[in-house]
C-alpha cells in the first residue's frame, strides 16, 4: 500500500508550519486558523487510516519504502537509511491519541496571544515530529525526529513558559539530551551489527541497516558483531546487549518519565503553557513507552526477561514515590504532574510483567492516560486563564459558581482515580493483573501496586473536596473573573470526557487494534 | 419480550433518567424531576416484572468485552434465583424511596441532581445484580461505591457530609484494593473471572506464585481477600465505620444505599462466591460477622441520634447475614438480607418522616409525644421495629429465626466447637440488644414523658395505651366510609407521600408476603428456593422472646431513667461513663484509623476532634500531610539535588579547568585566583614572567601523558 | 645525473603550487607598488586562488594506485592529498568572501601571508618526510604568527606572542622526536619499509612516546589539549575572517598528517591518540561552558571538535579514517558559517559579548532560525550535517571496540557522546539570548539583507548536506589511503 497518507502526516504539518513562517506579519490572525485546518486533515488523515486498518493482521501496515542516504563507511560497508514509514496496531493507537491531543491543544493555544507566528510553526514543528517518531519504521529516521522534538519543545517552554521558563526549559533539554545520546549509543550499535543481505548483497559491501524489520530479526545479526547473540562481547564486565539493553531503558526511561529521572517533568509542566503541558502529559511521555515496546522490547527480547523484576520494581517505586508527591503539593498542575508520574508508574509495572495482559494494559494506560492527564492540564489551565493561579488553597466551593466544569472535572478526577467504566481503570486494572500474573515478579509488587490507587483517591479526592465543595470563597481579586465554561472549553473538555468514557467502557475497541502487534512481539 | 431486551431497556431507562435529570439543572421542568423518576421506577418494575420467575435453570447471555490474548473476558449478564429477587427488591425500595423523596427534598435547590443520583444508583445496583464475572462485579461495585459518595455528599456545602463522603469512598477504596487482590488470586487459580467456572475442575494447580501454600490454602486466602472487599462495602469489621457518618447524607438515600441496597451487595457477592469459600474462611467470616453485629448493637444502645441508632443496628444486621454467609446459610442470609431490606428501609424512612416533622433535629432525646402527632409513622415504626426484633407475624421472625436455627447449627456441628459455639452465642446477644435498642428508641421518639419518676410507669402506660386506641380508633373510623368527613379528611391528610411510601414497606415487613405460617420459616419458599435444609430448633423462636420480654423490662426502665439523668443534667460516672463513651464512640475504632490514617494526613487536633467527621475540613485546613512532606523533601533535597549537584560539578570542575587555563595562559599569580570574567585586564597584566611558567605548565602535562602511559599502557 | 633528471621530472608534477609560488610573488611586487588601499591585491590573490583550485582539481588525472612520489619520496600525490588541497583552498575563498562580505580593510601583506599559509599547507598534505613536514609547518606557523599580529593592538601583540612561544616550544619538541627517530631510523621517511623495520627493533613504549613528541608540533596546529592553550586568546583578538580560516585549513591538513602517521603503523599511537581525545573533549567543553564571549567560546569548541576529529584518526584494521575525513569535510562549512554568524553578530551589536545578542533574533527571525541551525550543527543534532559526522565518527568506534575486544573504545563512545550532550549547554546560550531573551535597548538594526541571505545559504547547505549526504560520503571513499 503505497498510499501516501502516512506522509501527509507529516508533511502537511512541516508544509504550513513553514507557510506560517514565510506569511507576512499583517496575517497575523490567520496563524491558528491555518494550523487549525492543518489539525482537522489530520483528523480526517487519521479517520481514513483507522478506516482502512486490518486489525487483525499483524506488522506494518500503509508502508511507504525510499530509499534515501547510502552512507558510504569507508571502502568495506555501507550505512543504509531509508525513509520507511508504517504502522501496526500499537503505533495507529499512538497516532491517534497524538492527533486527537494536538487538535485540542491547538484549540487551546488560541488563547496564546505573543508571538503567534513563531507559536504556531513551532507548534505545527512539533505536531510533525511527534507523529513522525510514533510512524517511522526506521531507527534513524525514528531518531531524527525524537531528536527534533527537543528544539520546538524548549523554544515553546522557554519563550511562552512562566516565570522560572529559563531554567525548565533548559533542564529539560539536557534531561532529554543526554536520554537520547543514550539511544543513539544503541542505534550506532545496532545498526553496526545488522546486515541487511539483500543489499549486501547487491551492493557488494556489507549494508548495514535501520530498518526496524531487520533489526528486530536476530537472524540478521552479524557474525562476531558487538550485539551478536552466540559470542557476547563485554563492555566493561557487563554483557553488550544488557548495556545497550540498560542504556535503552534509561534513555526511553528519563522521557517516560521514570523515578529517579523524573525531576524535569514538574519543572516543565508548571511552567509550560496550558497546551504545552496538555502536548507534553499527553503525547510526549507515551514517546518513551513506545520507544520502550518498539525497540527496547522489540530488538532485546533475550535481555529484557531478565530485567522484568527490576523494572517492576521501579514502577512501583515510580508509582508510590509520585503519589506521595503528589500528596504534598499545593500547586495544582504540581500535584497534576506527579500523578502523571505516578501513572505512568503503571507501564512500567505492566512492561515489567512481560506477558501479554501487561503489556496490553501498559499500552492501554499509556493512551488513557493520555487522555486523562490533558484533560486535568486543561482544568488547572481554565484555573489558570481565570485567576492567573493555581494554589489549590485559594479556591473553595467552586461547585456552586461553576456547575458544569464541576462536572468534567468529576469525570477527570474520577477517571484518573480509576473508576471503572472511565478509562483510567482499565489501564490500572490490567497492568496490575499482568504483573500479578507474571512468574518473573514476586506478587507483592503488584499488591503494593494496588495501594497505588488508593493512593491517587486519596490525593485527587482531597483536592476535589478542597477546591470545588464546601462555602464558595476565593481571594477577593478573583471574585468576579470566575466564571463557567466557554464553549471553548466545553468542547475541548467535553471530547476528552467523552473519549474517556467511550474507551472505559468499551476497551476492546482499542485493545482490539494492539492485541495483535502485541502477541507477535511475544510469538 | 426476550430476557435480554427486557434487561437492556430497564438497564437503559435508568441511565437515561440519570443524564436526562442531570440535564435539566436549569430549565423549569427541575421540580418535576422526582416525577419523572418515578415514572421511570414503575417502568423498570413492569420490565423487570414481566422477566419469567425464580426458575431452575440459570439464565446467561454473554458479550464479547475485551481479549487480551488468551485472557477473554465477556460482559455476562446472569440471572439466577439470587439475580432475580435482589432485581425486583433493589427496585421496589427504589420505588418507595422516590415517592418519599419528592416530598422530602420538594425544596430542595439540587432536586433534580438527586433524583439523578438515585438513577444512576439503581442502574449500577442492577448492573452489579447481573454480573456474570468478577471483573464486572467489580466495575459496578465501584459504581454504587461511587453513587454512594455522590449522595452523601449530596449537600455539598455542609462540610461534615463532604468529610463523610470523603471518608466513605477512601474506605471503600481500601476494600476495593482488597478485592482486585482477590480477583487477581481466584484468576491465578482458576483461570476465569465467570461465576459459573469457579469450580474444582478448573483449578490449575502449576501456575502458584506462592510455593509455601497448598491450593486450599491460596483459595482461602483469596476468598478472605474478597472477603476484606465485602467489609468495607458491607460495613464490617474492621472497615464499617464509615456507614454510621453516612447518615449525613439525606435519609430516603439513606435508606435505600445505606440501609437497603448498596450496603448488602457484599452479601451478594459472597452468595455468589459461596460455592468456593472453604471452612476456614468460612469460619473467619461467620465469626468477622458475628463480632461486628455484637459490637454494632453495643454501640447503638448508646446513640441519641435516631439515624445513627438505625444505622449500627444496620451494621449489626449485616454482620448477621455476613454470619449466616460464613456458616453456608446462603437462603437464610439472603432472606434476612430480604426481609431486613424492607424493614429497615421502612424504619429509615419513618425517621425520615420524624426528622422532617421535628425540623431536622435528630437527638432523639428531645423527641417524644410523637404518637398523636404521626400515628400512621408511629405504627409503621412499630410494626418495623418488631420485624427487625424478630417478633411473631412479621418477616424478621422468620429469617431470623431461620438464621439463628443455621447459627446453632453452625455451632453445634463438630470441628472447633468451641471457637464456632462463640457465633450463635454472640449473635444471641446481639438479637436481645437488638430489642433492647429498638425498644429504647421507640419510647425515646414516640411515646410520652412523666416529669415526676414515681408514677411514671403507670401513667405513661395508661396514657400510652390509650394513645393507642385512640389513634387506632382514628385509622379504622377513617377506613371506614361511614363516618364524617373530618376524620376521613383528617386522616386522608396525614396520608401524604411520607405515608404512602412507609405504609407500601411496612406492608413489605410482615410475613405474608413470605410465607405462609408466620410461625416457622419452613414454609418460606425464599428458603426452598435456595435449597437449604437444617435440623430445626424449634426452642430458637421461644428463646428470642423470652430476651425480647427481658429487654423490653430492662430498656423500659433504663430508658426513663436516662431521659430523666437528662433532663437533670446528670452524668454517669467512673468506669460506667468510662464504657458509655468507649460504646457511644464505636470502640474508638474510628479513631484508631484516624491515627493510622493520619501518619499521612497528620492531624493537629485528632484528639478534641468529633469522631464523626472523618476528615473534618477544619481539620485538613491546619493538617499537614506528614508523610509526604517527607517524600517531597527527599525529591527536593536528595533526587533533585542530585542531579543539581552532579551539573553544578560539571560546571565547577569546567569552572576550574578553565581556571587553569587561565592560570597557565596568562600564570600572573593574580590570575589564578580570578575568574574568566576580568580576563582582559589581566591579560593587559602579563608580563613575560609568565612565559617560563607556561612552558613548565605544557612540559608538565606532557610528562604526566607520557607518565600516565607508561602506568596505564 | 639520475637525482636531476629525478627533480626535474617530480618538478612538472607540482604544478598548482608553482602556480602559487609564482602568484606570491607577484602579490609581493604588487603590494609594494600600490598604494595602501587598493582592491588590487584582493582580486589578484582571489584569482590566483581560484587558478590554484582548479589546477589542483583538474591537474592529475590518472593518478597511479599509491600516488606519485617525488624527489625521491619527499612528496607524496595522492587523491587524500588533493582533496585537502581543495578544502584548503575552498576554506581560502571562503575567507576572501567573508573578508570581502563585511568589508574589511586587509592591507595586501595580509593576502601574502594567508597565501603563503595556502601554501605551507599544500605541501604539508602531501609528504610523509619529516623534514618536508618540519618546513612547512613552520612555513605556515611562522605566517600565522604574524596574521596574528597584524592589527597592531596591544592585545593582539600578547596574543601573538603567545602564540609563537607555544608554536615555537611544539615544534622544538616535534623537532626533538624527529630527531630521536632519525637516530633510529637512518631515515626520515617514515612511509618507508626501511624505516618500519628498523624503529621496530626498539620497545614499542619507545616508540610511543617518541611519537607523541612527534606529535606535539601537528596537535598544536590542530588545537589539541594539552597544545590548545594559545587558542582562546588568539581566537578572541584576531579579526573573524582570518580566525575562521584558522580555525579550519591547519587543523584540518595536522589531522591528515596524523592520519598518514597512523597509517605507516610503525607505531600503535591509539593509547596516546585516546589520552589526547579525552583530555581535548574534557578541556575544551568544560572551559567552553564558562565563555561569555562568542569567539573565545568557538575558540573552546574548536578544541572540542578536534578531540571529536581524532576519534577518527583512531587505527584499527577495518577503519580507513572515513569518519575523521568527512569529519573535516562537513567542519569547513560548520565553523566558517559559524564565524560568518559571529561577525554578523558583532556587526548588529557592536560586540562578541553573548549578552548583547539579546532580542536580535526576535527582530529578525531568519537570523535566528541561521543562529540555531548552526548552533546545531556544531553540537551534531538533526537536521543538520553536524549529526552525520557524529554519526560517522562514532560509528567507526563501534568497528574499532570489535575489532580490539577493548571496554576503553566503549568508554569513548558514551563519554564522547555525553560530551556532544553537555556542550549543547553552551552552544544553545547564542539562540537563547537572541530568541527568549527580551532585548531592554533597541540595538539599531540594520537589515542587512544580503548578509542574512549568505548566512542563510550556509545553513540551507548544513541541512541540505544532512539530507544527501551520499556525495560527500563517497567522495571520501575516493580519497582514502
Amino acid at each position: 500500500m503505497q498510499s501516501g497518507l502516512l506522509s501527509s502526516l507529516i508533511i502537511l504539518p512541516l508544509i504550513a508550519s513553514m507557510v506560517i513562517l514565510l506569511l507576512p506579519e499583517s496575517y497575523k490572525g490567520s496563524y491558528r486558523w491555518i494550523s487549525l485546518i492543518v489539525q482537522v486533515l489530520l483528523l480526517i488523515d487519521l479517520g481514513t487510516l483507522i478506516g482502512a486498518f486490518e486489525p487483525n493482521h499483524s506488522g506494518y501496515q500503509f508502508l511507504e519504502h525510499f530509499e534515501w542516504i547510502r552512507l558510504t563507511l569507508g571502502k568495506t560497508s555501507i550505512l543504509s537509511i531509508d525513509y520507511i514509514v508504517g504502522i501496526d496496531g500499537l503505533s495507529l493507537s499512538m497516532v491517534a491519541l497524538s492527533v486527537i491531543i494536538f487538535f485540542i491543544a491547538n484549540i487551546s493555544s488560541f488563547s496564546i496571544n505573543k508571538k503567534e507566528k513563531a507559536y504556531y510553526s513551532l507548534f505545527l514543528l512539533l505536531t510533525a515530529t511527534v507523529i513522525g517518531c510514533f510512524i517511522a519504521v526506521d531507527f534513524f529516521l525514528f531518531f531524527i525526529f525524537f531528536e527534533f522534538m527537543l528544539l520546538p519543545m524548549y523554544f515553546l517552554i522557554g519563550i511562552w513558559g512562566g516565570p522560572n521558563k529559563a531554567y525548565a526549559s533548559l533542564k529539560f533539554i539536557i534531561y532529554t539530551l543526554v536520554g537520547s545520546v543514550m539511544i543513539l549509543v544503541v542505534m550506532i550499535a545496532l545498526a553496526m551489527s545488522n546486515v541487511d543481505e539483500f543489499f549486501t548483497s547487491e551492493y557488494k559491501r556489507t549494508v548495514f541497516s535501520f530498518d526496524f524489520r531487520i533489526l528486530s530479526d536476530q537472524a540478521n545479526l552479524l557474525k562476531g558483531s558487538l550485539l551478536n547473540i552466540e559470542t557476547p562481547i563485554k563492555i566493561f564486565g557487563v554483557n553488550a546487549r544488557d548495556f545497550m539493553f540498560i542504556l535503552l531503558f534509561i534513555g526511553f526511561g528519563i522521557k517516560l518519565p521514570m523515578v529517579p529521572f523524573h525531576t524535569w517533568l514538574p519543572d516543565a509542566h508548571v511552567e509550560a503553557p496550558t497546551p504545552i503541558s496538555v502536548v507534553l502529559a499527553g503525547v510526549l511521555l507515551k514517546i518513551g513507552g513506545y520507544g520502550l515496546i518498539r525497540i527496547a522490547y522489540d530488538f532485546f527480547p533475550d535481555v529484557a526477561i531478565h530485567y522484568g523484576l527490576l523494572i517492576s520494581i521501579i514502577g512501583l517505586i515510580s508509582i508510590l514515590y509520585g503519589g506521595f508527591n503528589a500528596l504534598a503539593q499545593k500547586d495544582l498542575k504540581k500535584l497534576i504532574a506527579y500523578s502523571s508520574i505516578s501513572h505512568m508508574g503503571f507501564v512500567l509495572l505492566g512492561f515489567g510483567a512481560f506477558n501479554i495482559e501487561g503489556f496490553n494494559g501498559a499500552i492501554f494506560q499509556m493512551f488513557s492516560h493520555g487522555l486523562l492527564s490533558s484533560m486535568l492540564f486543561l482544568i488547572a489551565g481554565v484555573l489558570y486563564d481565570r485567576t492567573k493561579n493555581r494554589e489549590i488553597d485559594n479556591f473553595k466551593g467552586l461547585a456552586k459558581i461553576m456547575p458544569i466544569f464541576t462536572v468534567l472535572v468529576t469525570v477527570a478526577f474520577f477517571g484518573s482515580l480509576g473508576l471503572p467504566s472511565l478509562s483510567g481503570f482499565i489501564g490500572e486494572f490490567f497492568t496490575l493483573f499482568g504483573s500479578f500474573q507474571a512468574n518473573t515478579v514476586p506478587k507483592v509488587i503488584p499488591i503494593l501496586g494496588v495501594l497505588g490507587i488508593v493512593l491517587s483517591a486519596i490525593y485527587l479526592l482531597w483536592t476535589f473536596q478542597k477546591m470545588f465543595f464546601g462555602e464558595f470563597w476565593t481571594k477577593d481579586e478573583f471574585q468576579n473573573n470566575l466564571t463557567d465554561l466557554n464553549q471553548k472549553e466545553i468542547l475541548m473538555l467535553g471530547i476528552l470526557g467523552i473519549l474517556t468514557l467511550l474507551f472505559g467502557i468499551f476497551p476492546n475497541i482499542l485493545f482490539d487494534v494492539i492485541n495483535p502487534t502485541v502477541i507477535q512481539l511475544f510469538g | 419480550m426476550n430476557p435480554e431486551s427486557i434487561i437492556f431497556y430497564n438497564l437503559f431507562i435508568y441511565l437515561f433518567g440519570f443524564v436526562l435529570l442531570l440535564s435539566l439543572n436549569k430549565s423549569v421542568f427541575k421540580q418535576l424531576s422526582g416525577w419523572i423518576s418515578i415514572v421511570i421506577s414503575v417502568l423498570g418494575i413492569i420490565f423487570s416484572s414481566s422477566l419469567q420467575g425464580p426458575s431452575t435453570e440459570n439464565f446467561n447471555i454473554s458479550y464479547n468485552w475485551l481479549h487480551l490474548g488468551e485472557t477473554r473476558i465477556n460482559f455476562t449478564i446472569l440471572i439466577d434465583n439470587q439475580t432475580y429477587f435482589m432485581y425486583i427488591l433493589v427496585q421496589v425500595i427504589a420505588f418507595c424511596v422516590k415517592l418519599f423523596s419528592t416530598k422530602y427534598l420538594e425544596h430542595d435547590d439540587g432536586i433534580n441532581r438527586y433524583f439523578a443520583f438515585l438513577n444512576l444508583f439503581v442502574f449500577s445496583m442492577l448492573g452489579l445484580v447481573l454480573a456474570g464475572n468478577l471483573l464486572q462485579m467489580y466495575l459496578f461495585w465501584e459504581l454504587i461505591g461511587f453513587c454512594s459518595y455522590l449522595l452523601i455528599g449530596f449537600w455539598y456545602t455542609k462540610k461534615a457530609a463532604n468529610s463523610a463522603a470523603i471518608k466513605a469512598f477512601l474506605i471503600n477504596r481500601m476494600g476495593d484494593a482488597f478485592l482486585m487482590v482477590g480477583i487477581f488470586l481466584l484468576f491465578l487459580i482458576y483461570g476465569n473471572l465467570d461465576f459459573d467456572a469457579l469450580i474444582p475442575q478448573n483449578i490449575n494447580k502449576n501456575a502458584f506464585g506462592f510455593p509455601f501454600l497448598s491450593s486450599q490454602g491460596l483459595q482461602t486466602l483469596a476468598v478472605l481477600m474478597i472477603f476484606g472487599g465485602v467489609t468495607a462495602k458491607s460495613a464490617q469489621l474492621p472497615l464499617q465505620i464509615w456507614l454510621p457518618d453516612a447518615m449525613e447524607g439525606p435519609t430516603p438515600a439513606s435508606a435505600l444505599i445505606h440501609a437497603a441496597t448498596m450496603v448488602v451487595a457484599g452479601i451478594f457477592l459472597l452468595g455468589r462466591i459461596s460455592p468456593i469459600i472453604t471452612p476456614d474462611a468460612g469460619l473467619v467470616i461467620a465469626l468477622t460477622g458475628a463480632l461486628t453485629s455484637v459490637l454494632a448493637a453495643i454501640s447503638a444502645v448508646f446513640q441519641y441520634d435516631i439515624k445513627k441508632v438505625l444505622a449500627y443496628s444496620t451494621i449489626s444486621q449485616l454482620g448477621f447475614m455476613v454470619a449466616g454467609m460464613g456458616m453456608g446459610a446462603v437462603g437464610a442470609s439472603f432472606f434476612h438480607l430480604a426481609t431486613h431490606a424492607f424493614f429497615k428501609a421502612g424504619l429509615f424512612l419513618c425517621a425520615g418522616a420524624v426528622i422532617n416533622y421535628m425540623h431536622h433535629e435528630q437527638d432523639m432525646r428531645k423527641m417524644g409525644n410523637l404518637i398523636l402527632k404521626l400515628p400512621v409513622v408511629f405504627y409503621a415504626y412499630v410494626i418495623c421495629a418488631a420485624s427487625l426484633m424478630g417478633l411473631p407475624f412479621t418477616s424478621g421472625f422468620l429469617s431470623k429465626d431461620s438464621l439463628l436455627n443455621a447459627a446453632v447449627a453452625f455451632g453445634t456441628k463438630n470441628g472447633l466447637k468451641e471457637i464456632k459455639l462463640l457465633v450463635p452465642v454472640m449473635m444471641g446477644i446481639t438479637s436481645f440488644l437488638t430489642s433492647f435498642y429498638m425498644i429504647r428508641q421507640l419510647i425515646m421518639v414516640f411515646f410520652q414523658r412523666q416529669e415526676s419518676p414515681v408514677d411514671k410507669i403507670i401513667s405513661s402506660t395508661k396514657r400510652t395505651f390509650d394513645g393507642v386506641i385512640k389513634s387506632f380508633q382514628k385509622i379504622l373510623n377513617a377506613e371506614n366510609e361511614s363516618l364524617g368527613e373530618d376524620r376521613l379528611t383528617n386522616f386522608v391528610r396525614n396520608l401524604g407521600m411520607f405515608e404512602v411510601s412507609i405504609i407500601g414497606l411496612t406492608v413489605c415487613s410482615t410475613w405474608f408476603l413470605f410465607s405462609s405460617n408466620p410461625f416457622s420459616f419452613e414454609e418460606v419458599w425464599f428458603l426452598e428456593v435456595f435449597q437449604s435444609e437444617e435440623t430445626h430448633f424449634s426452642w430458637i423462636p421461644l428463646a428470642v422472646g423470652m430476651l425480647f420480654i427481658l429487654a423490653l423490662l430492662i430498656s423500659y426502665n433504663t430508658t426513663y431513667e436516662e431521659l430523666r439523668r437528662y433532663y437533670l443534667g446528670e452524668y454517669k460516672t467512673g468506669n460506667q461513663r468510662r464504657f458509655y463513651l468507649l460504646a457511644k464512640n464505636h470502640f474508638y475504632i474510628d479513631r484508631i484509623y484516624k491515627r493510622l490514617f493520619f501518619m499521612f494526613v497528620k492531624s493537629g487536633e485528632t484528639t478534641n476532634m468529633p469522631m464523626t467527621a472523618g476528615l473534618s475540613d477544619k481539620g485538613l485546613k491546619t493538617r499537614k500531610f506528614e508523610i509526604a512532606p517527607y517524600f517531597q523533601l527527599i525529591e527536593t533535597n536528595i533526587v533533585d539535588r542530585l542531579i543539581t549537584k552532579i551539573s553544578s560539578l560539571v560546571l565547577s570542575l569546567s569552572n576550574y579547568s578553565s581556571k587553569i587555563d587561565d592560570k597557565i595562559l596568562d600564570g600572573s599569580v593574580l590570575g589564578i585566583s580570578f575568574g574568566l570574567k576580568n580576563l582582559g585586564d589581566k591579560i593587559r597584566k602579563s608580563q613575560s614572567g609568565q612565559i617560563q611558567l607556561y612552558i613548565l605548565g605544557m612540559v608538565v602535562i606532557i610528562l604526566c601523558i607520557v607518565f600516565i602511559k607508561i602506568i596505564i599502557f | 645525473m639520475k637525482e636531476l633528471q629525478e627533480i626535474l621530472s617530480s618538478s612538472q608534477h607540482i604544478l598548482p603550487e608553482w602556480i602559487l609560488l609564482l602568484g606570491i610573488l607577484l602579490i609581493v611586487i604588487i603590494v609594494s607598488f600600490q598604494k595602501k588601499d587598493s582592491k588590487w591585491p584582493y582580486r589578484f590573490s582571489f584569482l590566483l586562488v581560484l587558478i590554484y583550485t582548479f589546477s589542483a582539481t583538474y591537474f592529475y588525472e590518472n593518478l597511479p594506485a599509491g600516488g606519485l612520489k617525488l624527489y625521491g619520496g619527499l612528496l607524496l600525490v595522492d587523491q587524500t592529498s588533493l582533496f585537502f588541497k581543495q578544502l584548503v583552498a575552498i576554506s581560502t575563498i571562503v575567507f576572501l568572501i567573508h573578508s570581502r562580505l563585511f568589508d574589511y580593510k586587509f592591507d595586501g601583506e595580509i593576502y601574502f601571508l594567508m597565501l603563503c599559509i595556502l601554501l605551507g599547507l599544500s605541501f604539508l598534505s602531501m609528504t610523509t618526510h619529516f623534514l618536508v613536514i618540519y618546513v612547512a609547518l613552520e612555513l605556515v606557523s611562522i605566517s600565522s604568527y604574524v596574521l596574528v599580529a597584524t592589527k597592531n593592538e596591544k592585545m593582539n601583540f600578547e596574543a601573538a606572542i603567545k602564540y609563537l612561544i607555544f608554536g615555537a616550544t611544539s615544534s622544538a619538541i616535534m623537532l626533538y622526536g624527529i630527531s630521536l627517530f632519525y637516530g633510529m631510523g637512518h631515515t626520515l621517511n617514515f612511509a618507508e619499509p626501511a624505516f618500519i623495520q628498523a624503529i621496530a627493533a626498539n620497545t614499542p613504549l619507545i616508540i610511543q612516546i617518541i611519537s607523541f613528541l612527534f606529535l606535539a608540533g601537528l596537535l598544536f596546529k590542530i588545537a589539541a589539549a594539552p597544545f590548545h592553550s594559545w587558542v582562546p586568546d588568539v581566537y578572541e583578538v584576531t579579526s573573524t575572517p582570518i580566525i575562521s580560516f584558522l580555525s579550519f585549513a591547519p587543523k584540518a591538513v595536522g589531522v591528515l598528517v596524523v592520519a598518514r602517521v597512523v597509517q605507516s603503523n610503525f607505531a600503535d599511537l591509539n593509547a596516546v591518540l585516546l589520552l589526547i581525545i579525552f583530555l581535548s573533549l574534557i578541556i575544551g567543553n568544560l572551559a567552553a561552558l564558562w565563555q561569555t564571549n562568542l569567539k573565545r567560546m568557538l575558540g573552546y569548541s574548536g578544541i572540542a571538535q578536534a578531540g571529536f576529529i581524532l576519534i577518527g584518526v583512531l587505527k584499527s584494521p577495518q577503519t580507513d579514517f572515513y569518519g575523521a575525513f568527512f569529519y573535516i569535510l562537513t567542519y569547513l562549512p560548520i565553523t566558517m558559517g559559524a564565524f560568518l554568524l559571529a561577525d554578523l553578530l558583532k556587526n548588529l551589536s557592536g560586540s562578541d559579548e553573548m549578552e548583547d545578542f539579546k532580542g536580535l533574533g526576535q527582530q529578525n527571525i531568519f537570523l535566528g532560525l541561521n543562529a540555531v541551525i548552526i548552533m546545531m550543527a556544531l553540537v551534531g543534532l538533526p537536521p543538520t550535517v553536524g549529526f552525520m559526522a557524529k554519526l560517522m565518527v562514532f560509528s567507526s568506534i563501534v568497528n574499532l571496540g570489535e575489532a580490539m575486544h577493548s571496554s576503553v573504545y566503549y568508554g569513548l563512545l558514551i563519554f564522547g557522546l555525553l560530551n556532544a550532550a553537555i556542550s549543547i549547554y553552551y552552544y544553545l546560550k547564542v539562540p537563547y539570548f537572541m530568541l527568549i531573551k527580551k532585548s531592554y535597548n533597541q540595538p539599531k538594526y540594520n537589515n542587512d539583507f544580503f548578509l542574512t541571505l549568505v548566512l542563510t545559504y550556509f545553513s540551507i547547505s548544513l541541512v541540505i548536506f544532512f539530507l544527501y549526504p551520499d556525495f560527500g560520503t563517497e567522495w571520501v571513499r575516493k580519497v582514502l589511503f
